[in-house]
């Protein structure tokens, strides 16, 4: 009796392959960290194998797809798969996120005195709660040192909105290209999908000179909550922007070598998902690091 | 007005999350369903965008990236 | 790997590939769950070397074998290996073998993603325990690693340890979106969610809280990783951050994280009370909206760790009150217990005594949770030895008996043999006893006010000490009695039947002994789940 009404894989190496690099890529960035000499080659080595194993498992995956050897069951494995993974993205982003409102609602006054916390002002004299927080408390204490004080903030008006019209407009592009797949229009579709992924890169181009300027207005990692949250929220952003503008080029690829029609085109769907959902992040992240 | 702001947003979010469970019912009605969340909550984004810089520009929003007088 | 005409191919491939690669390679969940299970128990031991460190220090008063700096160490590891790296992949191990087999599945849902999940532990094992190796040693701040412990005056190997962190989380989050595809996709057509075992509802609550919380686990030591080497201020007041948001954010991940250790205990005593006594689970439905009930309020009390940071008085009673809330679930799964063994025709085999005295000891460690969970008491019991005998008798007498009650059970269906039934009772009662002897006499010290997490004492705490230790060690004697019984089953034991417990209900048990390589490749029909399902 055969399993012909599932569908299991045979062995693979590919996962333990995984492992090796996922591995050798922390090692390498954990030695790079404390300056050890070969940190960054092993970490080179370790994201070398991590692409290499990307391409041979999705590979399999894709050829097995085309081949028809996938059922319904299989698709909608797929689909709970990609699903609950993008929820644990959202959670992470929620713990970042978390401290931004944490720091804003609750650290930043209580430093200030706020609440049940009279005496805190006691430790730094002269300080005062603002956001964004641009004179911290070590800045202004005795030692007056711990986290570099002046910097310029970033004009919202400038790159930050550009930024959000350009990422926006490739959520429009992509909603689009959607709209082309379903309806079977290819070349539009094409079009359609070069635009995001335009849109994309040039997104991520402004954000490098965006970094550049806030870097050239003291606007660091080291300027206290404000820096730490901007930059690791929008940093960690940009590194979803980068997966995503990755996986649309391999959707590209896939369209014109014909792998999907109008019905079947879950890989489009999920990474089309994938998109709006970074782009909603900025949209948050617009709105709360920019605007409130 | 922060308040229509964070409405918004809740609002997309809720469409964008609508879409996910569009694509996990999958097939023809969960790809309908599917598109439609994503064509509104695009649609909602961009009009928060315009919204955003009319009321700027109106003058019942400022950027936080201006200062408290103290 | 693969090839292209699967369908054509998987025809061939029955049993299990020849060879020690056969694990590396593996995509079968029996493979990936005995991987797991003994990746479990070796760290078991691991983390169980630890504490007899920990207790051998402790065994008189006065600093006796080590410095204080490698104890605190011992302390950390013992936390961090014994949680990640023995419950949580044992329970992982178990889910393996018997979710698909419980819902009538030939397999998992993703099965190379399966055994990603388990390749990647012990890597991130390696990584995390390379630290013992490193200049200034392993990371010497606890399983919880508090900020600015962590951060500003933590060694070097703890960027080490925050990057085993994200792999362990990595390998949580891939396994819980496995078993919730399986659970949901791959079950059986004509069984019903309301159909489901017990041990597959905790199972696919508990991945609904992995996916929750290990994220924003992997998000607090990511923010650990730049305060420690990028300059930022998450965790330090001086830059406008704060230390009590690292508990916050820790706790909110750490609260889910204890009920992900013993929901999956609850689904598994839920199947063997039934069995021994002869009778249908008391309250088959609502033993399932009581674990959901459960995990939903894991995620709004986790503040009730953080009692004595100085939150405002109303943030306390919202979080006293919150906690009080999950004993009512809880209290509604224990009376359950009780009244489905009530009147029945009891045995007492060596998994229903690991059982029964889960319901127990565990029910203390649920009333001095209750304990420790009242705002006023709290600040007497806090960092004191009462909070480590609490959450050991919730995760050794609760998860860790489970484990070992589930091995026990299912053991016959595993290998197809019995086994040997003398010493496992011998096994029970040395462990059982054992086991109160180390943390019974926790509770006195940590109210007579011996704080935790220290290598020497004053003298008024020495004989209880001296009582624990003794303990201590005689129940990490008793592991080395449950390795030679499981062996000797596995080599020696008798042949078992496909239904080896009398009256034992589920799926599982309508495949031979031992299971086949693909558990079901027709999927089972209504009336046959009908006739093992748990509710009468």
């Amino acid at each position: 009796m055969s399993n012909q009404n599932y569908y299991i894989p045979h062995g693979t190496y590919w996962p333990v392959i995984g492992s090796i690099g996922i591995s050798t890529t922390f090692v390498g960035l954990a030695n790079l960290m404390h300056d050890v000499s070969w940190g960054a080659p092993v970490m080179g080595l370790g994201l070398t194998i991590l692409v290499f194993m990307m391409f041979g498992w999705f590979g399999t995956v894709v050829n097995e797809s085309i081949s028809g050897t996938y059922n319904k069951q299989v698709d909608r494995t797929f689909r709970w798969g990609m699903s609950w993974f993008i929820f644990s993205e959202v959670m992470f982003f929620a713990a970042f996120f978390g401290a931004l409102f944490y720091a804003r609602i609750l650290s930043v006054p209580w430093l200030g005195g706020a609440d049940n916390n009279m005496f805190t002002p006691e430790l730094w004299e002269g300080f005062k709660a603002t956001w964004p927080l641009i004179n911290t408390p070590g800045a202004i204490g005795q030692g007056g040192t711990a986290f570099s004080t002046s910097f310029k903030l970033v004009d919202t008006w400038g790159l930050p909105a550009i930024n959000t019209a350009l990422l926006l407009s490739s959520g429009v592009t992509i909603t689009y290209a959607h709209h082309a797949l379903r309806k079977g229009h290819r070349n539009a579709l094409i079009a359609w999908m070069i635009a995001t992924i335009a849109l994309g890169v040039l997104f991520l181009g402004f954000q490098i000179t965006e970094y550049g300027h806030a870097y050239h207005d003291g606007l660091k990692l080291t300027s206290g909550i404000y820096g730490s949250t901007f930059y690791l929220l929008t940093g960690f952003h940009g590194f979803h922007v980068t997966v995503g503008a990755i996986m649309l080029t391999v959707i590209l690829y896939r369209i014109q070598k014909g792998h999907f029609n109008s019905e079947n085109h879950f890989a489009f769907e999920g990474v089309a998902w994938y998109w709006h959902f970074v782009d909603v992040v900025w949209l948050g992240l617009f709105v709360f690091v920019y605007w409130l | 007005m922060d308040i229509i702001v964070i409405a918004i947003i809740i609002v997309i979010l809720f469409s964008l999350g609508s879409a996910l469970v569009g694509m996990l019912r999958g097939g023809k009605k969960g790809s309908d369903k599917m598109f439609k969340s994503l064509r509104a909550r695009i649609s909602l984004s961009v009009f928060l965008f315009v919204f955003l810089m009319f009321a700027s520009f109106m003058g019942w929003i400022e950027p936080n990236n201006v200062l408290p007088t103290q | 790997m693969s090839t292209i005409s699967a369908v054509a191919a998987h025809d061939d491939h029955h049993g299990p590939e020849k060879g020690l690669l056969r694990w590396v390679k593996t995509t079968n969940h029996k493979d990936i769950g005995t991987l797991y299970l003994w990746f479990a128990f070796s760290m078991l031991l691991l983390g169980g070397a630890f504490a007899m460190g920990i207790r051998a220090e402790l065994l008189h008063p006065g600093l006796q074998l080590m410095d204080p700096q490698f104890f605190n160490q011992l302390t950390t590891m013992h936390g961090l290996i014994m949680v990640f790296g023995a419950i949580m992949p044992a329970f992982v191990g178990l889910a393996n073998w018997l979710i698909p087999m419980m819902v009538g599945a030939p397999d998992m849902a993703l099965p190379r993603l399966n055994n990603w999940s388990f390749w990647v532990l012990p890597f991130a094992g390696a990584i995390l325990l390379s630290t013992f190796f490193m200049e200034g040693g392993a990371p010497a701040f606890g399983w919880t690693f508090y900020a600015p412990l962590s951060t500003t005056f933590a060694p070097d190997s703890t960027d080490f340890f925050i990057f085993a962190i994200h792999l362990l989380g990595f390998s949580s989050i891939m396994g819980a979106i496995n078993i919730i595809a399986t659970v949901l996709n791959m079950k059986a057509p004509e069984m019903r969610l309301m159909d489901m075992p017990l041990f597959v509802w905790t199972w696919l609550i508990t991945s609904f809280l992995l996916i929750g919380a290990m994220p924003v686990l992997a998000g607090a030591v990511t923010m650990m990783l730049t305060d420690r080497n990028f300059g930022t201020a998450f965790f330090d007041a001086t830059g406008g951050g704060d230390p009590v948001m690292f508990q916050h954010i820790f706790w909110f991940f750490g609260h889910p994280e204890v009920y992900i250790m013993i929901l999956p205990a609850f689904g598994v005593i839920s199947h063997i009370l039934p069995t021994f006594a002869r009778k249908p689970l008391f309250g088959y439905a609502s033993m399932v909206y009581a674990t959901a009930s459960i995990a939903f309020l894991s995620y709004i009390v986790w503040a009730h760790h953080m009692f004595l940071t100085g939150m405002p008085v109303a943030g306390e009673l919202y979080f006293m009150y919150a906690t009080m809330l999950i004993a009512v679930p809880t209290g509604v799964k224990v009376f359950n217990w009780v009244a489905t063994i009530w009147k029945g025709s009891m045995t007492f085999e060596t998994p229903m005594l690991w059982a029964l005295s889960f319901v127990i000891l565990f029910t203390i460690g649920g009333f001095s949770g209750l304990m420790l969970g009242i705002v006023p008491a709290d600040i007497q019991y806090h960092d004191t030895y009462f909070v480590v005998a609490h959450f050991h008798y919730v995760l050794v007498t609760g998860a860790l008996w489970g484990i070992i009650a589930a091995v026990f059970y299912w053991l016959p269906k595993w290998t197809g043999k019995m086994y040997n039934e003398t010493l496992g009772k011998v096994h029970f009662w040395w462990a059982m006893i054992s086991v109160n002897v180390v943390f019974f006499p926790q509770h006195f010290l940590g109210l007579a006010g011996m704080p935790r997490r220290i290598p020497d004492y004053s003298l008024q705490f020495a004989d209880f000490n001296y009582i624990s230790s003794i303990g201590g060690f005689a129940f990490g004697l008793s592991f080395v009695l449950f390795a030679y019984i499981v062996v000797d089953c596995i080599r020696n034991g008798k042949p078992a039947d496909s239904r080896p417990w009398y009256s034992a209900k589920g799926l599982e048990w309508t495949l031979s002994s031992p299971a086949p390589y693909h558990s079901f490749n027709t999927p089972p029909t209504r009336a046959e789940i009908l006739e093992e399902s748990q509710h009468s």
